[in-house]
């Protein structure tokens, strides 16, 4: 193929893969919801079981001091029967492990795991796993507050599907002070919500949120439990779960409650990890692309890694339309022949955002059942189209030679994350 | 179990100084200004269609459909055919994304089988699992290399 014939693509491609791929997720919110959410009933009043099997509950903490005793106050005040609670504090500096072992003389049912040095999330899930006693197991992180009913819509879905491995939740963003955390609401209904929807529908989801999450503990053996390698916990055992055999569905009645970042720098980390952990895992899935039984998986994987190629297209586009507002340049950047995208919106970059907001006003639709007042949030959806696909492409061209370089490296630890000022 | 209670939502709001709300305010509002004005041709097409005479256009423009249609085509094409993929799937698995009723369920794992895959005695996971407190010590390869565990509930 000629140069000439790539530069003609790569516009197509710039403007054509994320206007297809959002009718494609919006077709699988509208078919998720109208199969399977239509007929459920509020998620504050999930249908009687005809059992309720024990669950432990696993909350991995890494200097929570902060937040250790609402959130397990609050897991202790949870609408099921027959759970246990087990906080792991992760080689916490601060004084986790003492708040933790205070609040087992008060919260009968927690049991504490205390890792003698920070290990990382997977090491901490897998010793939370280790002690736990029961088959199902739900997991949440150590600053997230899980709705009174998450964990009963959980084990319903679990006892009406045998073939289910893991369940991932319904994430809600509880601090709304800036517009950037109120950009992330508005995010987590309209990117996050639709694309698990749609996944599901497909029958292979990309990764559970770690954040509310549940599993079985022999699908989790199956999996190799959490892999202490990765980055991102939550994708690597989303993938050995379903290449071990099990499916992974979204279950959107289970809600939690999350912090997340509310500045420039903690977005950037975070959204930096997810991208880098994303990669990683996509690339240690590429040999499952030769085998025809994980067919479905290869279709996640070319989505991946088609938004890594777009990601470095729209970067190199915009990178050289500045380079014409520097005269000497001007004569470099046409000699490439390489198209460049202006940061206004031209006629596609108008099509991309009115698709945008159509999607956005169709997700937080779907989600105004779970959280009523989440169709205001549209209103400050109009920065998104802009700068959240920045960030998103920028993340993804500097996650990939780090997720690269991070395979060789033996396990990662975590610091805590950014959750905002609250 | 009481249905009733309220959840444990909470949803906290900082107290901004005003001028960032404003400033949030103002900005979001620069933006919907943004897209209404490279917007402004369509929505005046559909402003001018809807008013006196209805459906008709007055002074607006008809827009060049043919070669919207031609510069769009192939990506609507596109997306049509995924869309009906995706719907040929749901309509495919709307049984089990439908699933109300209980299922046979997996066997859980046993003691001995979860032992066997993370490499510790029964006993030792046995005593992990009734414990209240249980600490971990790691060696320099990052195994596991001692537990100790305290009380029982």
């Amino acid at each position: 193929m000629a140069w000439k014939d790539i530069t003609a693509w790569v516009p197509a491609f710039c403007f054509g893969y994320p206007f297809v791929m959002a009718w494609y997720w919006m077709a699988g919110g509208v078919l998720h919801g109208w199969i399977r959410e239509r007929h459920e009933p509020a998620h504050v009043d999930p249908p009687k079981l005809d059992s309720y099997p024990p669950v432990s509950i696993l909350v991995p903490c890494h200097n929570e001091a902060e937040h250790a005793e609402e959130v397990l106050t609050t897991l202790a005040a949870i609408a099921y029967p027959n759970f246990e609670i087990i906080a792991i504090n992760d080689g916490s500096r601060d004084n986790t492990g003492e708040i933790l072992d205070r609040l087992t003389e008060r919260i009968r049912q927690l049991r504490v795991v205390h890792l003698a040095s920070n290990q990382g999330k997977s090491v901490a899930m897998n010793c939370g796993a280790m002690v736990s006693r029961h088959e199902i197991i739900v997991a949440t992180d150590g600053d997230s507050l899980v709705d009174r009913h998450a964990v009963t819509w959980f084990v319903r879905r679990f006892l009406c599907d045998g073939t289910l491995g893991a369940l991932t939740g319904n994430p809600r963003i509880r601090n709304r002070s800036s517009v950037l955390s109120k950009l992330q609401v508005g995010e987590y209904s309209a990117i996050v919500g639709l694309i698990k929807r749609a996944q599901t529908v497909f029958g292979w989801v990309f990764t559970i949120s770690g954040v509310i999450c549940a599993f079985r503990k022999r699908a989790l053996r199956d999996a190799g439990w959490w892999s202490p390698k990765t980055l991102t916990d939550d994708v690597q055992v989303t993938w050995n779960l379903q290449l071990a055999g099990w499916s992974v569905a979204y279950e959107p009645h289970a809600l939690c409650w999350i912090l997340m970042p509310e500045t420039l720098r903690g977005l950037w980390h975070q959204r930096l990890r997810w991208s880098e952990g994303g990669t990683q895992t996509a690339i240690l899935a590429t040999p499952y692309m030769l085998h025809r039984r994980y067919w479905r998986c290869w279709l996640i994987w070319g989505n991946y890694m088609l938004s890594i190629l777009w990601s470095y297209a729209m970067l190199l586009g915009i990178a050289l339309w500045f380079l014409l507002w520097i005269p000497p340049a001007v004569h470099l950047v046409h000699s490439t022949g390489y198209p460049t995208f202006s940061l206004l919106p031209e006629w596609w970059g108008v099509v991309l955002i009115v698709t945008y907001l159509t999607q956005a006003a169709i997700s937080l639709m779907l989600d105004s059942r779970y959280e009523g007042s989440s169709l205001k949030v549209l209103f400050w959806q109009a920065w998104y189209p802009v700068f959240f696909w920045m960030l998103q492409a920028c993340t993804a061209a500097v996650g990939l030679p780090k997720a690269i370089m991070r395979i060789y490296k033996p396990r990662g630890t975590w610091v805590s994350p950014d959750r905002g000022v609250v | 179990m009481n249905r009733a209670e309220p959840h444990p939502r909470r949803i906290r709001v900082r107290e901004l100084p005003l001028w960032m709300s404003l400033r949030d305010i103002l900005l979001t509002l620069v933006a919907w200004a943004i897209i209404a004005y490279f917007l402004r041709e369509a929505l005046y097409l559909v402003y001018d269609y809807l008013r006196r005479p209805y459906f008709q256009l007055v002074n607006a423009q008809v827009p060049d459909w043919q070669g919207m249609w031609q510069a769009l085509q192939k990506f609507v094409i596109f997306a049509v055919c995924l869309v009906l993929w995706l719907a040929f799937w749901a309509l495919y698995s709307r049984k089990r994304l439908r699933a109300g009723s209980m299922k046979p369920q997996p066997k859980p794992l046993s003691l001995k089988e979860e032992a066997d895959s993370i490499s510790l005695p029964e006993e030792q996971l046995t005593r992990c699992k009734s414990s209240v407190i249980t600490t971990v010590f790691f060696d320099a390869q990052q195994r596991i290399a001692d537990l100790r565990v305290s009380g029982s509930k």
